[in-house]
């Protein structure tokens, strides 16, 4: 019977911790954030490594900062993007995966969802984001976005506009816009 | 001689015509108006006395009798004329023959022959000096007293020294400026010095020779060369001293040397005492120092030169006589072992008194108390008549800066002392002495940790060096300073370098697992290709070491000293060197140790069934260390390795049918703890590894040979009626088996790996009758399943058993029968198989083979990574970047270093996958 009495006293009140328990179980969270990210980081660059995607690379940036990173797009057959490479920088947040990382081409584009600037309009890194989004898939969706622009919002109307009316003109001004740059 | 006459005619025509200005005239410059004598009056007469000058104290001294030549003067007016006369007459005869002859210009002063008669030319003929001179002189000296009424009169003093000072400029100067030092620099000061002497012998002589005769006034006499000397000093010393300090100080340096018994040209035989060679040198030393000081060179510049070369010759002996010599032992052998102790305290400055003196310090104390010290206060004496001695504070001066100047030379060798340590220890004495202040154990530890990081922290030393320099820095510097500040201070940056190092644990790990006798029993000295020195020293003290109890409250300490005044913060005291401690304390953290001691351990326990004592006591050192916990997985590798014998042994006796426990095993293993496979059942053993706690190991699959599965068959199945819920899985390629192979002329059997029997087991001939069974690489390669480079590997191993012959390439037969030449390098190498070289080459093969299977597998993961950096982040990178960012980013780390890296890229380059250009790696296009 003592043993039962035990049992029931160590178990009760389930789902509700004791104010300092709690706090406790707390703080090391607060504290492993950033640790928590760079683990999530480093799966990630061995999932990347590991599984050849083509078309698509990523890597951190040179100083050894995870969480930081350049990344490598070619572009995809069929688009007026096709056989040019474009290069983005991803910045993540201290409290990834749980926020989106910010992604600005590098390369400057002529995109209707790219502004001049390289920002990037797509809802999966904004509101749209959740945890369950990577590097890989959110590269994939980028690379799909050159061949399928949302002209429903553009961030470049001329673009948009070009897109829809003269695409000869298009491919012409993607052309002239692409610049190779040639490392950091 | 009748040339004589005739240059001295010519001369004398010369000079009427250009009178040479700069000879003063012996006559006065007046000349009397008035005063002349009267007709018949005597020329000049007995001055009258003054009641001046009888009062004079002197007036006893006054020539008591006329010689005759002076008459008494009658008048006035006829005195003043009179003693104007007298006087002209006086100052004539005294300058005349006071002026110096010109020496002939075509003397030269480089001749041996022709000095004496240039030092002829400067001293007086005696015979001038007569009498009448000696009247004249006194006259002329004494004018007030002699010849009160002399209106004109000068002083005879500045007269001459106005002449000599003349005399000396253009006579002697230009003289002793013609002298070279073309016949050394001591001839040379020789013939300076002896002109110099004769020169200022006869500038003193002239005014002198009134004092020495005794009929002048002595003592006002002898007022004067003074007065002369500090005329004539200041421009010899001003004119020559430039000049000569070069030979002099090469002089005086060759005779100090020489007294104070410095090592030659001819090399070098230390004397404690003075011997008849240095004493004449001593007497030379003093002999030209005074006559150096006679002529008035004794200035400040001789003291500096003096106190320049003492100097000087201090560090050269300490150098010369110091280097090299670190030995204790060469002590007994100079015979100063038997020196009563009572004496040594004398010897040593005060400051050194709390130590105990070692050989050298003692040598040099005593050598500069008895030899330097000596000299040093002869030429005091002799530079400074008036002061008594020197005082005895400076000796003890003279020892403090000749300690510190040996301290200062071992410091300098102190990476070679402490690379020869042990035998190096009287040098480490030395410093002991010697190091008394912070300033000098800081300029210890600066000056090596520069020579540390100059000449042993670069890539040309292997790890192995690194770390045996380490221990006997450790053991060397425990000598030297107890308290392990001066070792704290200069081993960080080599603890730094050491964790740069891949392989630093490793070879401190397999240094404590490695034997410290060879096969026969034999001690193996330091050297060789593993840290021996660290598993002897486990052995001597490991044990001792943990019972001591480096406690700062022991109250029965009587040694306690405090912390040295140098010691930093978070200092801790600790009396042993504790070397083993300190190089695992210093070197990696917890994880990396334990990490890298489990795949060792792991390899040594496969590798063979022997007693592993070392393992386990290596194992309780890092336990005492790091605690059980991190270890566990240790100990349950060595807990298998006894298990799995027991278990073994029951497993082996199901399948023979019999029944037995655990208990039974134990004591059959007692009993006989070799294994005998000749005569059993079931040729198979197993060693039942827990997988959970031991490292990944490498295993390579391939196709075993059909027999040996049955066995494992049999075994597995035997092992399961044992344990019941476990299941075995067999590592291949991490086995020995022993090989009898059945040759045409031989039966060869040897205990070898299981992928190299496997391979042999292919040139097994199916029918008994074919002979020269051959093989291609690629048959085996298919036949077995097995990877292509263990296969060759295999393949070299057999051949160079000669059991296999490589026909063409990769083509390989069986030696069926061997040729003599071949049957006596069997002999050989079965004669060699007892050492240790066929073993290790086998192990070598098996850590290439593992380090290939390794990459093989994370190749490609590299590969990727090294793409993913030359994509995104920067299209060209050099080695060093790219090794940098694989260390930091794999999360396993990166086991290559620099050299392996760019090994590695090279294989990427030699695909074409990689270009390298201008040191910088990119993806071929």
């Amino acid at each position: 019977m003592a043993d039962y009495a035990m049992e029931d006293n160590q178990n009760s009140a389930p789902g509700t911790l004791p104010a300092a328990q709690a706090a406790k179980l707390g703080d090391p969270r607060r504290a492993n954030d950033a640790q928590s990210t760079t683990k999530r980081l480093q799966t990630e660059l061995m999932q990347l490594m590991t599984s050849d995607t083509p078309g698509i690379s990523a890597f951190p940036s040179s100083d050894g900062n995870l969480q930081s990173w350049t990344a490598t797009i070619d572009g995809p057959d069929d688009t007026p993007y096709a056989k040019l490479t474009f290069k983005l920088t991803f910045a993540f947040p201290s409290n990834y995966p749980f926020a989106p990382p910010t992604v600005m081409f590098k390369t400057p584009i002529y995109h209707p969802n790219v502004d001049m600037a390289g920002r990037i309009c797509l809802d999966i890194l904004k509101d749209k984001w959740t945890a369950a989004y990577n590097i890989q898939t959110v590269l994939l969706s980028l690379q799909s976005l050159l061949g399928e622009p949302n002209n429903a919002s553009p961030l470049n109307g001329e673009a948009a506009t070009l897109w829809d009316s003269d695409m000869d003109r298009f491919k012409q001004k993607v052309a002239d816009r692409h610049v190779d740059i040639e490392d950091e | 001689m009748a040339t004589q006459i005739l240059t001295a005619r010519k001369r004398r025509v010369f000079n009427a015509v250009f009178k040479r200005p700069q000879i003063s005239q012996p006559t006065p410059v007046a000349t009397p108006a008035t005063g002349f004598t009267a007709q018949g009056q005597a020329f000049g007469e007995l001055p009258r006395l003054s009641q001046q000058a009888r009062d004079d104290s002197f007036h006893e001294l006054i020539i008591p009798s006329s010689p005759g030549l002076f008459h008494s003067v009658t008048g006035d007016e006829s005195g003043h004329a009179q003693h104007q006369a007298r006087w002209d007459r006086s100052w004539h005869t005294v300058t005349y023959d006071l002026a110096l002859a010109n020496i002939p210009a075509d003397l030269d002063p480089m001749e041996n022959s022709q000095i004496t008669k240039i030092l002829n030319h400067l001293t007086y003929d005696p015979k001038r000096f007569d009498t009448a001179y000696q009247q004249a002189l006194l006259d002329v000296l004494d004018p007030q007293i002699r010849l009160p009424n002399a209106s004109h009169r000068e002083d005879v003093v500045l007269w001459h020294s106005g002449h000599v000072q003349n005399h000396f400029l253009h006579q002697v100067l230009p003289l002793i400026a013609r002298i070279t030092n073309i016949h050394g620099a001591e001839m040379y000061l020789y013939r300076v010095v002896r002109i110099l002497t004769a020169a200022h012998e006869i500038y003193l002589d002239g005014l002198e020779h009134a004092s020495r005769t005794d009929v002048g006034p002595r003592k006002k006499a002898n007022k004067h060369p003074p007065r002369l000397c500090r005329d004539l000093h200041p421009i010899i010393s001003n004119s020559l001293t430039n000049k000569i300090a070069i030979p002099l100080r090469g002089v005086l340096r060759n005779m100090i040397n020489e007294v104070l018994g410095l090592p030659s040209k001819e090399g070098w035989h230390p004397q404690k005492k003075d011997d008849p060679s240095s004493e004449a040198a001593r007497g030379e030393l003093l002999k030209l120092i005074e006559s150096l000081q006679d002529v008035g060179l004794s200035g400040e510049s001789l003291q500096t030169i003096l106190a320049e070369v003492m100097n000087d010759s201090m560090t050269l002996y300490v150098n010369i006589g110091y280097t090299g010599i670190w030995s204790e032992v060469s002590s007994q052998l100079s015979g100063h072992k038997e020196r009563p102790d009572k004496r040594q305290p004398s010897l040593l400055p005060r400051t050194a008194h709390h130590s105990s003196a070692s050989r050298c310090v003692r040598d040099l104390c005593e050598w500069i108390e008895n030899r330097y010290a000596k000299l040093a206060v002869q030429v005091f004496s002799v530079l400074t008549p008036d002061t008594v001695g020197i005082n005895w504070r400076l000796v003890e001066k003279w020892k403090e800066m000749g300690i510190a100047r040996l301290a200062n030379l071992r410091i300098s060798e102190l990476f070679d002392i402490v690379h020869q340590w042990p035998r190096s220890s009287g040098a480490l004495e030395d410093l002991k002495t010697a190091i008394t202040t912070p300033q000098r154990r800081l300029r210890l530890t600066e000056v090596f940790a520069a020579d540390l990081s100059k000449r042993l922290l670069h890539p040309g030393t292997s790890t192995l060096q690194i770390l045996q320099y380490y221990i006997s820095m450790i053991a060397s510097f425990h000598a030297l300073d107890h308290s392990k500040v001066l070792l704290d201070r200069v081993a960080h940056p080599l603890q730094v370098y050491l964790y740069s190092r891949e392989d630093t644990v490793r070879v401190i790990i397999t240094g404590l697992l490695s034997d410290t006798e060879d096969a026969e029993g034999n001690p193996i000295g330091p050297g060789g290709d593993k840290l021996h020195e660290l598993a002897s020293l486990l052995d001597n003290n490991g044990s001792r070491q943990r019972s001591q109890i480096d406690d700062d409250l022991d109250w029965r300490d009587l040694d306690w000293t405090p912390d040295p005044v140098d010691a930093g913060p978070g200092y801790k005291r600790s009396k042993s060197a504790d070397i083993v401690g300190t190089l695992i304390r210093a070197l990696g953290t917890q994880e990396v140790f334990i990490k890298e001691f489990q795949s060792i351990l792991a390899e040594n326990l496969l590798r063979a069934d022997y007693y592993f004592y070392r393992e386990v006591k290596v194992l309780e050192l890092l336990k005492s260390r790091y605690g059980d916990a991190p270890l566990q997985s240790c100990e349950v590798m060595i807990r298998d390795m006894i298990d799995s014998n027991k278990v073994d042994m029951i497993v082996r006796a199901g399948i023979e049918g019999k029944e037995m426990t655990a208990r039974e095993a134990e004591v059959l293993l007692e009993k006989v703890p070799s294994n005998d496979d000749t005569d059993e059942v079931l040729p198979i053993h197993a060693k039942i590894l827990s997988r959970l706690f031991w490292p990944q190991l490498q295993d390579e699959s391939y196709r075993i040979p059909d027999d040996i599965t049955q066995l494992q068959r049999r075994y597995e199945v035997g092992f399961e009626k044992l344990k019941a819920s476990r299941k075995l899985t067999w590592m291949h390629a991490l086995g020995q088996a022993t090989v009898e192979l059945d040759l045409a002329d031989r039966i060869f059997t040897e205990e070898v790996l299981t992928w190299q029997a496997t391979v042999i087991w292919e040139f097994q001939s199916d029918n008994a009758g074919e002979v020269g069974v051959q093989r291609n690489v690629q048959e085996i390669v298919d036949q077995l399943d097995m990877d292509e480079s263990l296969v060759r590997s295999a393949l070299k191993f057999w051949t160079t058993k000669i059991v296999l012959q490589e026909v063409e390439k990769d083509v390989y037969m069986v030696l069926e029968r061997l040729n003599p030449e071949q049957r006596a390098w069997s002999n050989a190498m079965a004669a060699a198989t007892n050492g240790t070289a066929p073993a290790e080459e086998v192990m070598e093969d098996t850590a290439s083979i593992v380090t290939n299977g390794i990459t093989k597998e994370k190749r490609q993961l590299y590969w990727q990574f090294i793409q993913g950096m030359l994509k995104n982040n920067s299209s060209q990178l050099p080695l060093m970047r790219i090794g940098m960012t694989l260390r930091m980013l794999l999360p396993d780390g990166f086991p290559l270093s620099n050299e392996e890296l760019q090994e590695f890229l090279g294989t990427f380059v030699a695909e074409g996958a990689l270009a390298f250009a201008a040191g910088k790696y990119k993806l071929a296009k």
